[in-house]
């Protein structure tokens, strides 16, 4: 199948409201051609809605929609041209696999031997070759799941959607599918807009991640930056964890940041975003950034002694809890291998440093 | 009283409890615990629809097998029975013209019906399966409506509207008809008032069917490229088949066997096989014969069911195959 350079997905101010209840409200986002975008965040963040409304199976009570700079705001559903895959698969039971798969192009009046071409084309990119005649029933979840995909894109649609689309599967299997998507999507170029619940999902498949919470867009960045740079709070517990201890911004110079808490500890970053002494924020540390070192050292940066109250083996780390104040604690994980010799125990002071690139500032709520 | 006395008096009069709650021993408790262990057991289906099927037996399939019997007899002319068996009943039945007519009447009414219903029923069921919940009760208490009423009150209800100084024909006139036709005592009439009283039949197993779809199926539909249209036609029609086999199956049969109602709004001018069966055995007293069409009315009906289910259910084997 040639490759088709994807459409530009534009949301602006997109609200939705059923009743009282604000569902989404005022969302901005940009999907460029070809790209996937995650729209990631716990249940009822209004993730699902906003997808269902660029598909237009919900109708946003303000905003407007365009895909390659075409509203598409007022535009039924079957008029839109996009492909969608949902987390029950959703395919024609009463259908064969080939059926299936040729829906969409017997919709749009494609004669009947280039249907037939092009759905056998679609099934051997998903590699379900020879499955044309089975029924949904008897494909696993996985295949079921291939045949919706391959369902989606045989008329090329403008824009792939995708609603939690491995929720259903295994692990194993979920990794394997999310590695196959992504794979597809980069050789169709389609741009492809996901919704899930799950982190590493969103972290594994897509370009761009949107975090939402409560109906609004928390943060929008790249995987990568989204994970080393979250801004706030939520964004920085909701992907990945991260001890937080909260603080007060004390000093700004060049691109460096100071901070200092209440019990007069000191944190340096380097990564900080954009915030002023007047803003509540926190300093967020990943477990993995942490080193621990046995016994106490002098004060100084980014530098907490503790004491360690328990352990949790998790098979490629450990999991460490260490108390660093009343009360107060972090967990930090050190890799298998470094704990062999010298592992925390229960009871012991041992010392955490950390380095200011890994120093993560983020808003308070 | 503290919390440990509390307990400490139930553990101590646990012993006795235990004592008072045992079964004594006896032919009566050795009885029950075997009736106990056989309903539990494997006989546990069986011993269920035991009390049903005896029912049905003693009082339904007792008295069919006799029909079936006595329309194999004959009687002489001056009404006693002759001995042996005889197909002559069911000969008279097939040779005579009038009868022919009655019988293709019957199953063209029982068809029209069925076919109307059906065609008035997917609104309906589509909007008590996929409207809201007041709407979906509203349309529900509606249909059902008319199985309230008796159905000698609702045929000459029906009678009422149809005649021709009725309800209908003042509408008709009132809106410019000059000649309005009158439907009571012709086919029609039958028609209309089978579909009223035999639309539920249809709605409610075939909203049961609709509802049953997958939602998102629809939408995968939708998002494929499938108007509205299409998507009744090609994904809620054919999934709603089970639904529509038991409805439809359910209107034939009981039209089918309609006998107040064409009686009523038929006249004598379009009778059905209810009314020649009537006929038959109240009237000219010939009870064989009055079997014999008995006997084909529920072997055409329950030959009609089979084909029908069989048909639906042979289709959904499809859809499911694999999944056990």
């Amino acid at each position: 199948m040639a490759t088709s350079q994807g459409a530009e997905v534009r949301l602006t101010g997109i609200c939705r409201s059923y009743g009282d209840a604000q569902v989404v409200s005022d969302v901005n986002l940009r999907a460029s051609g070809g790209e996937i975008l995650a729209l990631l965040g716990p249940s009822g963040c209004g993730k699902t809605t906003t997808l269902r409304m660029i598909a237009g199976l919900v109708q946003p009570s303000a905003g407007e929609i365009t895909i390659d700079g075409a509203s598409v705001t007022g535009l039924p559903v079957h008029r839109r041209n996009l492909g969608m895959l949902f987390q029950n698969y959703a395919l024609f039971p009463h259908l064969t696999v080939l059926e299936n798969v040729a829906f969409g192009l017997t919709m749009r009046g494609v004669s009947r031997a280039e249907t037939a071409r092009l759905a056998l084309q679609a099934l051997d990119l998903v590699r379900l070759t020879g499955f044309g005649d089975r029924m949904p029933a008897a494909l696993s979840g996985g295949q079921q799941q291939r045949v919706a995909m391959a369902r989606a894109i045989v008329y090329r649609p403008r824009v792939l959607l995708l609603d939690e689309p491995f929720g259903a599967l295994d692990k194993k299997l979920r990794e394997e599918m999310q590695i196959e998507l992504r794979q597809l999507c980069n050789e169709l170029g389609l741009t492809t807009i996901l919704v899930t619940h799950d982190q590493e999902e969103a972290l594994v498949l897509a370009d761009q991640i949107a975090v939402m919470r409560g109906g609004c867009i928390e943060q929008v960045a790249a995987a990568r930056a989204i994970y080393e740079r979250p801004v706030s709070h939520f964004v920085a517990d909701f992907i990945g964890t991260s001890n937080f201890l909260p603080a007060g911004i004390v000093e700004r110079t060049g691109g460096r940041t100071v901070l200092r808490n209440a019990q007069g500890l000191v944190f340096e970053s380097t990564v900080a975003n954009d915030f002023t002494a007047q803003d509540r924020v926190a300093v967020a540390i990943r477990p993995e950034s942490v080193k621990l070192t046995p016994g106490v050292a002098p004060a100084a940066a980014n530098t907490l002694t503790g004491t360690i109250r328990r352990s949790l083996f998790k098979g490629q780390i450990i999991s460490v809890w260490m108390e660093i104040g009343e009360g107060t604690e972090i967990v930090v994980s050190v890799p298998i291998e470094q704990a062999g010799t010298t592992k925390p125990e229960p009871g012991e002071v041992w010392t955490a440093r950390w380095s200011q690139e890994r120093t993560l500032v983020v808003r308070e709520q | 009283m503290s919390r440990a006395d509390i307990i400490d008096v139930t553990a101590s009069s646990s012993p006795d409890l235990r004592a008072a709650r045992e079964i004594p021993e006896g032919w009566i408790s050795r009885l029950a615990g075997k009736a106990w262990s056989l309903l539990s057991g494997r006989y546990t289906g069986y011993l269920l629809v035991a009390p049903t099927v005896l029912f049905l037996a003693a009082w339904f399939l007792w008295p069919v097998l006799t029909m079936v019997y006595l329309s194999l007899t004959a009687h002489s002319v001056d009404g006693v029975m002759v001995e042996g068996f005889t197909l002559e009943n069911y000969i008279r039945l097939f040779s005579s013209d009038l009868y022919f007519r009655i019988l293709m009447r019957t199953i063209r009414i029982a068809l029209m019906t069925s076919l109307f219903a059906a065609l008035f029923a997917y609104p309906l069921a589509i909007t008590i399966a996929r409207g809201g919940p007041t709407l979906a009760r509203l349309v529900t208490i509606t249909i059902l409506a008319p199985l309230l009423v008796n159905v000698v009150v609702r045929s000459y209800g029906w009678q009422t509207i149809l005649n021709k100084t009725g309800a209908l024909a003042w509408v008709l006139k009132l809106l410019g008809v000059s000649n309005p036709p009158v439907l009571l005592y012709t086919e029609w009439a039958v028609l209309i008032a089978c579909v009223h009283v035999y639309l539920p039949f249809v709605v409610m197993p075939l909203a049961g069917a609709i509802g049953r779809i997958d939602r998102t199926v629809e939408e995968a539909a939708r998002v494929a490229g499938a108007t509205r249209f299409s998507v009744f036609l090609r994904v809620i029609f054919p999934l709603s088949l089970p639904g529509l086999a038991v409805g439809v199956s359910l209107v034939f049969s009981l039209s089918a066997a309609a006998y107040v109602t064409p009686q009523i709004l038929g006249g004598n001018f379009s009778p059905l096989l209810g009314t020649l069966i009537e006929q038959q055995i109240l009237t000219l007293n010939d009870w064989p014969f009055g079997a014999a069409i008995s006997t084909l009315l529920i072997a055409m009906v329950l030959a009609s069911n089979l084909i029908f289910l069989k048909l639906v259910s042979r289709r959904f084997a499809r859809w499911t195959a694999g999944a056990r």
